[in-house]
């Protein structure tokens, strides 16, 4: 019997993900240019042959996909994973396209249904900024859209692990995006960056579920063991910002449902005290990250091998 | 304050929040290679060091400390722009 993977903190930086999207320069400005000159709802009928490709070709992306589908219940014979995972494709290219289009600077078609917005302008009126940890969920990069109703600089912290040509081309795409772009660089730069932002007073935004350059607690997710990044919420406990967890869902054609959780307070300066205040604030993540994806289990868009593989240890 | 005061002070946030030998701090010893600090703990540094002197320092001056010896001149500069500024 192979060891149960333990649960813990790890101090090592999670390489599971390379930080490159597929597609390239050439695919991705085929699909831009169709969605933002000749309509979205063409691009959306583009990307069913797409999918399909994937998933016969993407081996490890479909492997990902039905661990992930898997695990929230969407199981069943091989024709139905092979079919939930072209929709969990299909989803995920449309999230990516509406995206396009929405912080291109065209949203005007897009609907926002709001829970919790009031939560971020409490959260802001303490005058720490505001760190919000979300996920790849839906359209995560839309919440800095929904966010510019508070009036307050947004900045997103996001990996520059792109191909540079790709980057490049989604620069120009994004030019008058309304927020600002914290790239985590793998310096000590972008967590300097996040502690004068918040000092500011501004809202921060990072993921919770994929470690770029942090390190790592492994905890129960969906049933099993799985890491996180510590980073987000050992920033929180450091600076004493406000965490306000946020997810962004997909509920249908230009429809989207943005929803914040209430304020979390992780302010605590002693260091042998915030291990186990980090580890619980991650738990809580968890739980709201596990409530939103069993709402909207095709909208989890992580491909690549989450959970962490049995015999892979180091913990405490 | 002296000099002296400053480099004990800081030593102690060091030792007694960061667990770190006294004999490693040195006043060139790098904060990453030398001290074991991560980014996460400089960040952690700067807001105990900022808690523990009474001011700022900003976020460029915090980029660039690379060395013992530029956080003792960093925390020499935070507490004279803060002894310089209107209450």
């Amino acid at each position: 019997m192979k060891p149960a993977a333990a649960c813990g903190r790890d101090d090592r930086r999670d390489a599971r993900w390379d930080g490159r999207s597929r597609g390239g320069s050439v695919g991705n400005w085929i699909f831009v240019t169709i969605a933002r000159k000749i309509g979205l709802r063409i691009a959306y009928l583009l990307l069913l042959p797409v999918a399909f490709y994937y998933v016969i070709f993407a081996a490890k992306a479909v492997k990902a996909s039905r661990s992930y589908l898997w695990r929230v219940g969407l199981g069943g014979s091989w024709l139905q994973r092979a079919r939930n995972s072209f929709r969990h494709f299909v989803q995920f290219g449309k999230v990516l396209l509406d995206r396009v289009v929405v912080i291109g600077g065209d949203a005007s078609r897009f609907e926002f249904a709001l829970d919790g917005t009031e939560h971020i302008e409490s959260a802001l009126r303490e005058g720490r900024g505001v760190l919000i940890i979300s996920a790849h969920v839906g359209g995560w990069e839309l919440a800095a859209h929904v966010l510019q109703r508070v009036n307050v600089p947004v900045n997103v912290v996001a990996s520059t692990d792109e191909a540079p040509q790709v980057r490049a081309f989604f620069d120009r795409v994004f030019r008058d995006r309304s927020f600002s772009v914290i790239s985590l660089d793998g310096t000590s730069a972008p967590s300097f960056a996040i502690m004068a932002a918040l000092a500011r007073g501004e809202i921060v935004a990072m993921h919770g579920d994929r470690a770029i350059g942090s390190p790592t607690e492994t905890l129960p997710f969906l049933g099993e063991p799985a890491r996180f990044p510590r980073g987000p919420h050992m920033l929180a406990a450091i600076t004493g910002a406000p965490v306000v967890h946020t997810f962004v869902a997909r509920e249908g054609e230009f429809r989207y449902r943005f929803r914040a959780y209430p304020p979390e307070k992780l302010a605590c300066l002693r260091r042998d005290e915030r291990e186990r205040i980090v580890t619980d604030s991650i738990r809580r993540f968890i739980a709201h990250l596990e409530e939103t994806i069993r709402m909207y289990p095709l909208q989890w868009f992580n491909f690549y091998d989450f959970w962490q593989p049995e015999g892979d240890s180091r913990h405490v | 304050m002296a000099a002296d005061g400053i480099i004990e002070r800081v030593n102690g946030i060091l030792m007694d929040g960061f667990e770190i030998e006294p004999s490693l701090l040195k006043d060139d010893a790098k904060l990453g290679e030398d001290l074991g600090l991560d980014s996460l703990d400089a960040v952690d540094l700067i807001v105990a060091i900022e808690k523990g002197f009474g001011c700022r320092i900003n976020e460029t001056e915090a980029r660039a400390m690379r060395t013992l010896h530029d956080i003792y001149t960093g925390v020499r500069k935070c507490i004279d722009a803060n002894a310089g500024s209107p209450s």
